[in-house]
C-alpha cells in the first residue's frame, strides 16, 4: 500500500545559484494514517522526511549537487528553517507560500 | 536511482523532527478534485465527510429513490438531504442522522463519526473511508463494481461501533 507520495520536477532553476539546476518538489504528502490524521497514532514514521531525503538524493544523482527547492505550507516553515534551507519569503506567484531552497553545501548535512 | 539508506540515528532525529511539524507540501486539493481521483490525491484532505456524502448518495441510488421521496419518507427537509450528498463537510443535525441511520440500517455511532459530529474516529473506519472515497466514481448510477464497493463499505460501517 502507498505510504506517501512526492511529485517533483527537474526543470526549475536555483535562486541561490542562478542558472544552476535544482530539483523542485511540487507536492509531498504522507498517507493520512502516517500523518496522525483522525487523532490516530502514525503507522510509519518519518515518511515525509524520508521522501525529502530521496529528493535530495535524486538531486545528487541528477548532477544538481543536492539543490532542492520548494514552497512551504505555513505549518512547516520552521521545519525547513531547521533543515538549513534558505528562505526567499512569500511568493506572489505561488499562493504567497514561502519559497525555500536547500543550498548544495547543505545537502550532505541533511543526508548524514 | 538514489540508494543510500539512512542510519538509525538519522531516522530517530527525523522522527522527532517530523512529529513536531506537518511536512505536507503543495496546495490543498479541492473536494471535487478528489471524487473519482487516484488515491494519491487523497492525502491532503480529510476523507471522512467526503465518504459520508458519497455513501449517502450511493445508498439512495441503490434504493432507486429520489431526494424528494427520501425527504417525504424521513420527514426531513429536502434541501438538507441535498446538502448531505453534495456538500462534503455539511454537518446534519442529530435528528437527521438518526433518521438516516434508521432508514439505511446503519449504526448511528459510525454515521456521527463520518458526518463529523464527533472528534473521536475509529481508525479502521477512517482508513476504509479514504479508500471508499477514492475508488467511488461520480456517476449517477451504480455499476457492478460500484455496487460491490458500496456493499463492502456498508458492511464495514455496520461493523463499526
Amino acid at each position: 500500500m502507498t505510504q506517501g507520495l512526492m511529485q517533483v520536477n527537474l526543470v526549475q532553476r536555483s535562486r541561490i545559484e542562478p542558472g544552476q539546476h535544482l530539483l523542485y518538489v511540487d507536492r509531498l504528502a504522507a498517507a493520512p494514517w502516517n500523518r496522525g490524521s483522525f487523532g490516530q497514532k502514525k503507522r510509519f514514521r518519518p515518511v515525509g522526511l524520508l521522501l525529502m531525503r530521496h529528493a535530495i538524493g535524486t538531486s545528487l544523482v541528477e548532477g544538481f549537487d543536492g539543490r532542492v527547492g520548494l514552497h512551504s505550507l505555513s505549518g512547516a516553515v520552521r521545519l525547513y528553517q531547521k533543515l538549513s534551507m534558505k528562505s526567499f519569503g512569500p511568493d506572489a506567484d505561488h499562493h504567497k507560500l514561502e519559497y525555500f531552497e536547500l543550498p548544495a553545501d547543505k545537502s550532505y548535512e541533511f543526508l548524514n | 536511482m538514489f540508494k543510500n539508506p539512512p542510519s538509525e540515528g538519522w531516522l530517530k532525529e527525523a522522527i522527532e523532527l517530523e512529529d513536531q511539524f506537518d511536512i505536507a507540501l503543495g496546495v490543498e486539493l479541492q473536494t471535487d478534485e478528489l471524487v473519482g481521483a487516484i488515491p494519491a490525491k487523497i492525502a491532503a484532505v480529510s476523507a471522512l465527510p467526503i465518504a459520508f456524502s458519497i455513501l449517502m448518495h450511493k445508498l439512495r441510488l441503490e434504493r432507486k429513490i429520489t431526494v424528494e421521496q427520501l425527504s417525504h419518507e424521513l420527514d426531513v427537509d429536502s434541501d438538507q438531504l441535498v446538502k448531505i450528498e453534495k456538500s462534503a463537510g455539511f454537518k446534519p443535525p442529530p435528528r437527521t442522522l438518526q433518521k438516516l441511520a434508521g432508514f439505511y440500517k446503519l449504526p448511528i455511532g459510525a454515521l456521527v463519526q463520518m458526518a463529523g459530529a464527533v472528534k473521536k474516529v475509529d481508525p479502521l473506519l477512517a482508513r476504509n473511508a479514504v479508500q471508499f472515497a477514492a475508488k467511488s466514481e461520480s456517476f449517477e448510477h451504480l455499476n457492478r463494481d460500484e455496487r460491490k464497493l458500496l456493499d463492502q463499505f456498508v458492511k464495514l460501517v455496520r461493523d463499526t461501533q
